[in-house]
């Protein structure tokens, strides 16, 4: 029960300083992308979207760098519990962002598909050289797609070292960055093919998928919110900790029954244990020496703490897990 | 996705691309007609005994004679000829437009030509490159 805030190792604090300077490369990456499509576009409304998508892309490193600064508080008197929370309210906004960006191509490219808009896209000025910008914005839409998926790649791997949800939404953005960024492509080869619905047709199959995910990810984020028991990190299957730490108290030569609430809090997790001891009269050495060594179970524990109870009442009966 | 990409690939090389949706330059090159529609609006075009007259309407004439054709002219007001345009009546529409037109976001708009735009048929983007190449060389 030593340290309420912050990173628990050496190791986890190099981890969150490779996140942050991952988040702020995003942001002026995203930015460069905005700036050269805006560039190649000039007047073509044809990318618009990919630009607006790309936009609300930076949402989610943003609220990284803002709840990752926050949530590094040491615990007040005013906020007893630590910030730890502030990472949980920026996986809300990255969540919604990439609900948002998912619904945004999709009502874009479904609207242009009913009334039969056919994209014009004309050429660029090169000094004398008339491009189709359609050509030019090849190269673009791929300098926007592979360094995403890259990034969204590491990201991954850093969100799960770092049991941090924020950073998995940021993650999944970058995938639904380079996936439409894709789908632009394939859509601009359609139009140059004279097939005005490819760029349409294309953008609304990967809105399905970015609205899918973006879709879970809220969903995941109001539930941890909630204080729902923790789920395995990006997947829907329950961490099995809450009975691995119940069977760990019941074999303790003094209690005599457990009941356990774990809860997350950002990266962390917290765990509650109601305990029955077999006496009446207990040592607080043991109490402490007990809860001390569940902690030391899961790296992500933050603190556990045991209740002894002379029984559990009928409430908590209803919460047992085994 | 990958099918479409292989698709999209061998239309390319079958043809000059981009390619109009609808064949207006294959259309115009066929009959040697190209349909412009003609808002009046001075000192870019304007009308003398029926005939247009004024910069927009000299540049819409050279350029359907750089793809053999002729003119049909038909006046009227933006209201009237946009819609014709829309729907691909008119190849093109002049009346002297900026290319902040609030037509843009429906129809084509060219390279800006001596601070204004020609508005092109939606979609049609051979068309519309052939004009901007047009329009560049001009310059």
């Amino acid at each position: 029960m030593s340290d309420l805030s912050g990173p628990h190792t050496p190791e986890l604090a190099g981890l969150v300083k490779q996140a942050r300077r991952s988040a702020w490369l995003s942001i002026a990456y995203v930015l460069s992308c905005v700036a050269l499509l805006a560039l190649v576009m000039s007047g073509s409304q044809a990318l618009l979207t990919e630009i607006v998508e790309d936009g609300l892309s930076l949402i989610a490193p943003v609220l990284f760098l803002v709840g990752d600064r926050i949530s590094a508080r040491p615990a007040s008197k005013l906020y007893p519990f630590g910030y730890e929370r502030a990472t949980s309210a920026a996986y809300l906004g990255a969540a919604l962002a990439l609900l948002a960006a998912g619904m945004l191509v999709f009502g874009d490219s479904a609207l242009k598909l009913i009334e039969t808009e056919h994209p014009s896209i004309g050429g660029f000025d090169m000094g004398g050289q008339v491009i189709w910008i359609g050509w030019l914005a090849i190269p673009v839409l791929l300098w926007c797609a592979i360094p995403s998926w890259l990034l969204g790649r590491s990201k991954k791997k850093l969100a799960e070292s770092l049991n941090d949800k924020g950073l998995l939404a940021d993650a999944q953005t970058k995938t639904a960055n380079w996936q439409s960024a894709g789908a632009a492509i394939v859509g601009i080869l359609g139009v140059a093919a004279g097939l005005w619905w490819a760029d349409a047709v294309a953008a609304l199959f990967i809105s399905l998928e970015i609205v899918r995910s973006g879709w879970s990810e809220v969903r995941t984020a109001l539930a941890d919110l909630m204080d729902r028991r923790p789920q395995k990190l990006g997947r829907s299957d329950l961490d099995p900790l809450p009975e691995k730490l119940t069977q760990f108290l019941r074999r303790e030569d003094w209690i005599a029954d457990a009941v356990v609430r774990v809860r997350e809090k950002g990266r962390e997790l917290i765990a509650e244990g109601m305990v029955v001891p077999r006496h009446p009269m207990i040592d607080v050495t043991t109490i402490d020496g007990t809860a001390k060594r569940a902690k030391e179970l899961d790296d992500r524990l933050e603190h556990v703490a045991l209740v002894p109870t002379a029984r559990l009442d009928e409430h908590m009966q209803s919460l047992r897990l085994l | 996705m990958r099918v479409i990409f292989l698709l999209a690939l061998l239309l390319l090389c079958a043809c000059d691309a981009p390619r109009d949706p609808e064949h207006a330059t294959d259309r115009i090159l066929a009959s040697h007609l190209l349909h412009a529609g003609a808002s009046e609006n001075p000192p870019w075009i304007w009308f003398d005994h029926g005939q247009p007259r004024g910069p927009d309407a000299e540049l819409v004439t050279r350029l359907a004679a750089s793809l053999g054709a002729r003119v049909d002219w038909q006046r009227g007001s933006e209201s009237r000829l946009m819609p014709l345009l829309e729907k691909r009546k008119l190849d093109v529409v002049a009346g002297g437009f900026t290319s902040s037109t609030p037509w843009g976001s429906t129809v084509g708009t060219t390279r800006p030509y001596g601070g204004h735009v020609l508005l092109t048929a939606p979609g049609e983007n051979q068309l519309l490159l052939r004009l901007d190449r047009f329009l560049v060389t001009r310059q």
